[in-house]
C-alpha cells in the first residue's frame, strides 16, 4: 500500500506541494513559539538557583520578628548557611543628576549560587563592606554618566562607585524594570539610613543547605509556619517561574495568534482536501468495481493523508525552529536574556499531534463523504450531483480538538475558551453576514459589464470557496491592523492627548511628619503637590469571618497561578473623603463621611472592581484585615473602577476616613505639568532636602511602556503577518485549484467568443474583488474590535488609524490581482481546444 | 456561394515517438442551409475534424473556407469573433457553465456579443426548446435532456449560418436522443441554419442531406439523405 502511495504522489504533485506547504504555514508560528517556550523555560530551569542565589528564600514586606526565625529554623533540616538581604527603592544623586533606583543589601558570602560578573575584575572590598562603596548596574552608569570611582549620594550618606556589575543571575528579566539596582553592604545600609517606618521595602532571609535536600518539601513545612498571608516562601523551581512570567503571558498571547494561522491553513487543508477527493471519487469507484473494500480505500487515503501531513508538520517544525532561531538574537536584546535553544520532546510531540491529527480530522470527513457516495453514485454522467459536503457533525471532533489546542497554548481553560467561542462566533457571524451579501452580489451582478457581472457571479455562486478565501484573508487583516490600532489608542492616551493630566512626578514613601514640608517645597517651586494620599501595609484575614488562606497546592492554569499570587501577598490600604476623577462607583454609594467609632456600624470600604472579582468579594461583604497587628473589620458599601493609565495615586481597597489615620503610614503624591527643567530642578532639590522621598519620573515610565509596547507589537505583528500569508496562502490555493476546475469554463467561454484579455479581466475582478471586501471588513472588525478593548478594557482613548488598514488592503489588492495573473497564466497558454478536450 | 469549403485538410499528431495522421486530404462543401453528417467509428478523427471547421484547432495543410473567410490564416482573436456570431457547436457532454442558470447559459453568447435586450431572446430559445418552466435552474438540477435542450438553445441563440454537432445524443437514452435530434432538426430548418452533424448513427445520419463516411484519415460521400 505504501509503495502504492508513493506512486501515486508523482501524480498531482501541485496538489500535494500546496497541500504540504499550507499544514506548514500553518504550523511555523506555533512551532516557533514553541520553540521559544521551551528554551525559554530551559534556561530558566537551568539557571533557577543563580537567579534565586540560594536553596530556599522568605521574603516579606514586613521585618521578620524572632519569633518567625525561630519558628522557621526548627522545621529546617541540619546543617545551612542563612542571611539576611533588604531590598527597597530610594533616589541617588550624582553631579546634577538623580534617579531612582532599587537598593539592595549584599550579605558577606551571598549570592550563594552564581557570580556577580564586575568589570573591574575584584572580590568585595573592605570600603565596600564597611559601606563606603557601592556597586552599579550598566545602565544607571550610562543613566548618569557614572565611572568607576565616582561619587554618588544615597540616603543620608555619599558613597564611591567601586565597581558596575555586567552580568547579574538574580537580574529578572521583567521588560520596563522601574529602578537599575546599587548593590551595598549592611554597613553601607546603616550608613545610608535608608529604612525607616513604613518605608517600601523586601526583607529577605536566604537559606543554603549542607545536604542536596528535597526543597519542596522543606517549602511546604516552612508556609505551614506562616499561618497569616504575607511572607512568601520561594525555591528555586518557583522563581523560575516568577521570573518570565510576563514573558510566558506574552508566549501564551502569541501562540493564540499563532492558531488563528493554523485555523486558517486548516481551511485552505478542507478546500484542498476537498477538491482532491472530488478528483479522486471515479479512482475510488473503480477501486470499488475491481473489488477492493471500503475499508481498504479508507485506510489508503487515511495513510496518504497521514504521509501529508507528516511532511506538512515536518516542514513546519523545522522552519519554525529555523525561524525562531533566526529571531532568537533580537528576543535576546529585547528581553536582555540570553536563550540557548532547546527543543523539549514534549513541544515536538505537541507539534506532530496538531499536525497530524488536526489534518486527519479535517480530511476524514471529506474521505468518508466522498466513499459513501458509492460505486453508483461516483459514474453517474454528471459528478457533481454527489454532495461532497458533509454534515457540519462531522467536524466536532476537529472543534473539539482545536479548542484543546487553545487551552493547552494559551494554559488557561477560561482564555483558551474565550479564544475559541469568539473566534468560531465570529467565524458563524462572517458567514452568517456573507451569505445575503452573496446574494445581493448575485442580485446586482446584471446590472453590471460581462466581465464584471461574470466575476461577481463566479464568486457569488460558489459559495463555499468564496466564504473560505474571505475569512481566511479578513482574518489576516484584522489581526495585523488590531494590534497598531490597540498600540495608537494606548499611545494617545499616555501622551495625553484626551487632556487628562498625567503626573511628570510621582513621590512615594513621604513620611507623616514630612508631608507639610514637601507641600511647602512644591509650593514654593509653583508646582503644588497634588493628590496626597496616606499609604499603610495590610493584608487580609478574612472575608466574611471565612479565613483568607494561603492557596495549597501547585497552580496549574495561568488563571489558578494570578489567584495564588493575589492570595498570597499583603496589600496596601488608603483612606479619602472623595474620590478622585480617575476613580467611578459602579455599584454602591459614596462614603458618607468620618467614620464614626461610636457607632455599631462597621467601617466603610471601597473596592476596586477587578481586585473584587479576584478575590471573590461582594457589595455588603464583611473584610478582616490585620494591620501592623491591630484587627479591623469593614463593610464593603462601593465597588470602584479605576483609571490605572491616569498614574494618580489610586489603591484597591480604600477606606473611609477616620479608621486609619492613626496607623504607621507614608504618603504618596504627584506632581504634574513640569517642564523638564523644572522636573530635574525639583528632583535634584527634593533629594537634597528629602533623602528617603522616592520619586517616580512618570515621563521616563511612560516612555518605556511606549517602547516596550512597541517592542510587543513588533512580536504580535510578526505572528500576525504570518496569519496574513497563512491567508494569502489559502488565497493563493484557492485561486489555483478554481482556475484548474474552471478550464473547461474558460474554453467554453473562449469557444463562445470571449477573448483572452476579457477572460483574463474576469479572473483578476473576482479575486481583487474578493480581496478587496475581505480586507476592507477585515480592517472594519479590527477597528470596531480596538475601539471595544478601549473603551470597555482599557477604559482608553479610542483613535481612529485608517491609513493601515487602506495602505494593507491596497496592499492586498495587489498581491490578490498578482495571484491571480499568475495562477491563470496556464490558461491563457493552452489553446482553446486543448481545455475542452479533457471533458469531452 | 458555398457556406463551408473544405480542400485538401489534413491534420496529424505526434504522440510519444509515433506520429498518427488523423485526418488525410479532406475535401468538402456545403450549402447554406443544408445538412451534413459525417459517420465514423470511435476515433476516426470525427472529433478533431469537428474542431478544425471550428476553428478551435489549425490544419496541418488545407484550407477552411467560411462565409468566404479563410479561417486557418486567421488570427484566433478574429475566429473566436467569426464564432461568435457564426457558428454554433453542440456537444455530446453538453458543456454548460455550471454555476450560470439555464437562461443565463443561453443568454452567454448574445452577451459576449454585446447584443442589447438578450434577455426576451434567450427567453423565447428557452421556449422554442420547451424549457420555459426551468429558467432558474442550475445544470446540476437538469436532467441529460434538458441539459442538452438548453446547449442547443444557447447554440442557436446567435442565429448562427451554420451548428456543428457532435454526436448531441451520444450521451442521452434512446428516446430523449430522438427528441433532442428532431428538436435539431426542427430549429436548423427553421432558421435556414447550415448543420455538420457528427455520429456513427447511420439512421441518424441519413436524415441530413449529405452523408460522408470518415475512416482512415479520409472522407468518402456515401450519398444523400432521406429527408
Amino acid at each position: 500500500m505504501f509503495n502504492e502511495i508513493l506512486r501515486d504522489f508523482r501524480w498531482n504533485r501541485k496538489f500535494h506541494l500546496f497541500f504540504i506547504l499550507n499544514l506548514s504555514f500553518g504550523l511555523i508560528g506555533l512551532v516557533g513559539l514553541l520553540g521559544f517556550k521551551s528554551s525559554f523555560q530551559e534556561s530558566i530551569n537551568k539557571r533557577s538557583r543563580n537567579i534565586l542565589g540560594s536553596d530556599l528564600a522568605i521574603h516579606s514586606r514586613m521585618s521578620f520578628t524572632d519569633d518567625q526565625i525561630k519558628k522557621v529554623e526548627s522545621v529546617l533540616p541540619d546543617g545551612y548557611t542563612k542571611v539576611h538581604g533588604l531590598s527597597m527603592f530610594s533616589m541617588i544623586k550624582t553631579g546634577e543628576k538623580t534617579r531612582l533606583v532599587n537598593v539592595r543589601s549584599l550579605p558577606e558570602g551571598f549570592p550563594f549560587y552564581g557570580v556577580l560578573e564586575l568589570r573591574k575584575p575584584s572580590e568585595r572590598t573592605e570600603s565596600f563592606n564597611n559601606g563606603h562603596s557601592v556597586w552599579v548596574y550598566p545602565e544607571l552608569a550610562t543613566q548618569l554618566g557614572l565611572e568607576i570611582g565616582d561619587k554618588i549620594s544615597l540616603g543620608h550618606a555619599e558613597f564611591v562607585v567601586e565597581n558596575i556589575v555586567d552580568k547579574d543571575p538574580q537580574q529578572s528579566f521583567q521588560m520596563g524594570a522601574m529602578a537599575p539596582k546599587v548593590y551595598i553592604s549592611e554597613e553601607g545600609e546603616k550608613r545610608a539610613n535608608l529604612y525607616q517606618k513604613g518605608s517600601t521595602a523586601r526583607h529577605s532571609i536566604h537559606f543554603k543547605f549542607k545536604k542536596l535536600e528535597d526543597l519542596e518539601a522543606i517549602s511546604k513545612k516552612v508556609e505551614a509556619v506562616f499561618t497569616e498571608v504575607g511572607p512568601r516562601v520561594v525555591t528555586p523551581q518557583k522563581t523560575g517561574e516568577q521570573v518570565g512570567r510576563f514573558l510566558q503571558y506574552l508566549s501564551d498571547f502569541l501562540g493564540l495568534v499563532s492558531l488563528v494561522a493554523l485555523f486558517l491553513s486548516s481551511v485552505g487543508l478542507f478546500y484542498l482536501f476537498r477538491s482532491f477527493i472530488s478528483k479522486k471519487r471515479r479512482e475510488m469507484a473503480i477501486y470499488l468495481a475491481l473489488g477492493r473494500t471500503k475499508t481498504e480505500i479508507r485506510k489508503y487515503y487515511i495513510l496518504y493523508l497521514m504521509i501529508l501531513g507528516l511532511a506538512g508538520t515536518l516542514i513546519g517544525i523545522v522552519v519554525g525552529n529555523a525561524l525562531f532561531l533566526s529571531v532568537s538574537a533580537l528576543i535576546t536584546k529585547i528581553f536582555t536574556f540570553n536563550m540557548e535553544f532547546h527543543m523539549d520532546v514534549q513541544y515536538t510531540i505537541l507539534a506532530f499531534v496538531i499536525g497530524t491529527l488536526g489534518t486527519f480530522l479535517i480530511g476524514f470527513p471529506l474521505l468518508q463523504r466522498g466513499l459513501q457516495a458509492g460505486a453508483n453514485d461516483l459514474f453517474q454522467e454528471d459528478m457533481r450531483k454527489v454532495n461532497l459536503k458533509p454534515g457540519i457533525g462531522w467536524f466536532v471532533p476537529w472543534f473539539i480538538f482545536y479548542w484543546m489546542v487553545g487551552v493547552v497554548v494559551s494554559h488557561s481553560i477560561k482564555i483558551g475558551s474565550l479564544f475559541f467561542g469568539l473566534f468560531f462566533l465570529q467565524a458563524i457571524l462572517g458567514v452568517g453576514l456573507l451569505y445575503p451579501f452573496f446574494k445581493l452580489m448575485e442580485r446586482i451582478s446584471r446590472r453590471f459589464r460581462l466581465t464584471t457581472k461574470h466575476a461577481l457571479l463566479y464568486l457569488s455562486r460558489h459559495k463555499a470557496s468564496s466564504m473560505a478565501a474571505f475569512l481566511a484573508i479578513a482574518q489576516g487583516v484584522l489581526l495585523l491592523t488590531l494590534i497598531p490600532q490597540i498600540r495608537a489608542g494606548l499611545h494617545s492616551e499616555l501622551n495625553d492627548v484626551d487632556g487628562t493630566k498625567i503626573p511628570t512626578l510621582f513621590l512615594f514613601d513621604i513620611q507623616e511628619e514630612q508631608v507639610k514640608d514637601v507641600e511647602k517645597f512644591f509650593k514654593d517651586r509653583e508646582a503644588p503637590l497634588q493628590g496626597i494620599t496616606p499609604m499603610i501595609r495590610g493584608r487580609i484575614t478574612a472575608i466574611n469571618d471565612k479565613e483568607f488562606k494561603r492557596p495549597e497546592g501547585r497552580a496549574l492554569t495561568r488563571e489558578e497561578e494570578r489567584e495564588f499570587r493575589f492570595r498570597n501577598r499583603g496589600t496596601n490600604l488608603s483612606y479619602r473623603a472623595i474620590l478622585h476623577e480617575s476613580e467611578t462607583i459602579i455599584d454602591g454609594n459614596p462614603f458618607t463621611g468620618n467614620y464614626d467609632s461610636t457607632s455599631k456600624k462597621l467601617p466603610e470600604l471601597s473596592i476596586e472592581t477587578r481586585y473584587a472579582k479576584r478575590l471573590g468579594i461582594e457589595m455588603g461583604d464583611k473584610v478582616s484585615f490585620e494591620i501592623l497587628g491591630m484587627p479591623v473589620e469593614a463593610k464593603v458599601i462601593n465597588i470602584r473602577k479605576v483609571k490605572w493609565t491616569s498614574f494618580h495615586p489610586n489603591f484597591f481597597l480604600m477606606f473611609q476616613p477616620g479608621v486609619l489615620d492613626d496607623a504607621p503610614k507614608t504618603f504618596l503624591g504627584v506632581s504634574d505639568q513640569l517642564t523638564v527643567d523644572q522636573k530635574n530642578k525639583i528632583q535634584m532639590e527634593l533629594f537634597e532636602q528629602f533623602p528617603n522621598v522616592s520619586v517616580v519620573d512618570i515621563t521616563r515610565v511612560v516612555e518605556r511602556i511606549l517602547n516596550v509596547l512597541s517592542q510587543m507589537s513588533v512580536a504580535m505583528g510578526a505572528m500576525a503577518l504570518l496569519s496574513l500569508l497563512a491567508g494569502l496562502f489559502v488565497l493563493y490555493s484557492l485561486i489555483s485549484h478554481q482556475i484548474d476546475e474552471r478550464s473547461k469554463d474558460a474554453g467554453l467561454f473562449k469557444m463562445m467568443g470571449f477573448g483572452s484579455s476579457e477572460l483574463r479581466s474576469v479572473i483578476l475582478k473576482e479575486f481583487v474583488l474578493l480581496t478587496l471586501t475581505a480586507s476592507f471588513f477585515g480592517s472594519l472588525g479590527s477597528i470596531v474590535i480596538s475601539f471595544v478593548l478601549a473603551k470597555v478594557l482599557f477604559d482608553g482613548l479610542w483613535i481612529p488609524m485608517l491609513s493601515l488598514p487602506i495602505f494593507v488592503t491596497l496592499t492586498l489588492g495587489l498581491i490578490a490581482a498578482g495571484l491571480s495573473w499568475f495562477s491563470s497564466r496556464s490558461i491563457f497558454k493552452k489553446k482553446t481546444i486543448d481545455l475542452v478536450r479533457p471533458f469531452a | 456561394m458555398n457556406l463551408l469549403n473544405i480542400d485538401g485538410l489534413s491534420k496529424s499528431f505526434t504522440q510519444g515517438e509515433n506520429h498518427i495522421q488523423i485526418l488525410r486530404d479532406l475535401s468538402f462543401a456545403l450549402e447554406k442551409g443544408k445538412t451534413a453528417a459525417i459517420l465514423g467509428k470511435s476515433g476516426s478523427g470525427k472529433s478533431t475534424l469537428l474542431s478544425l471547421l471550428a476553428g478551435l484547432d489549425k490544419p496541418d495543410t488545407g484550407k477552411i473556407e467560411f462565409s468566404g473567410n479563410d479561417i486557418c490564416s486567421m488570427e484566433e482573436e478574429s475566429v473566436t469573433k467569426l464564432r461568435n456570431g457564426k457558428i454554433g457547436i453542440v456537444f455530446q457532454q453538453f458543456h454548460l457553465i455550471s454555476h450560470l442558470t439555464a437562461l443565463e447559459n443561453v443568454l452567454l453568447p448574445l452577451e459576449i456579443k454585446g447584443e442589447k435586450g438578450g434577455l426576451d431572446k434567450a427567453k423565447h430559445y428557452m421556449e422554442r426548446v420547451g424549457l420555459s418552466h426551468r429558467l432558474d435552474h442550475l445544470p446540476s438540477q437538469l436532467s441529460g435532456g434538458e441539459k442538452q435542450r438548453v446547449a442547443i438553445a444557447r447554440s442557436l441563440i446567435i442565429k448562427p449560418d451554420l451548428l456543428l454537432a457532435d454526436e448531441p445524443s451520444g450521451s442521452l437514452d434512446d428516446k430523449t436522443g430522438d427528441d433532442v435530434m428532431n428538436l435539431i432538426f426542427e430549429l436548423v430548418q427553421e432558421e435556414d441554419t447550415g448543420l455538420v452533424l457528427v455520429t456513427h448513427n447511420r439512421n441518424l445520419a441519413q436524415r441530413c442531406d449529405q452523408v460522408w463516411s470518415l475512416a482512415g484519415g479520409g472522407l468518402q460521400l456515401e450519398g444523400s439523405g432521406v429527408q
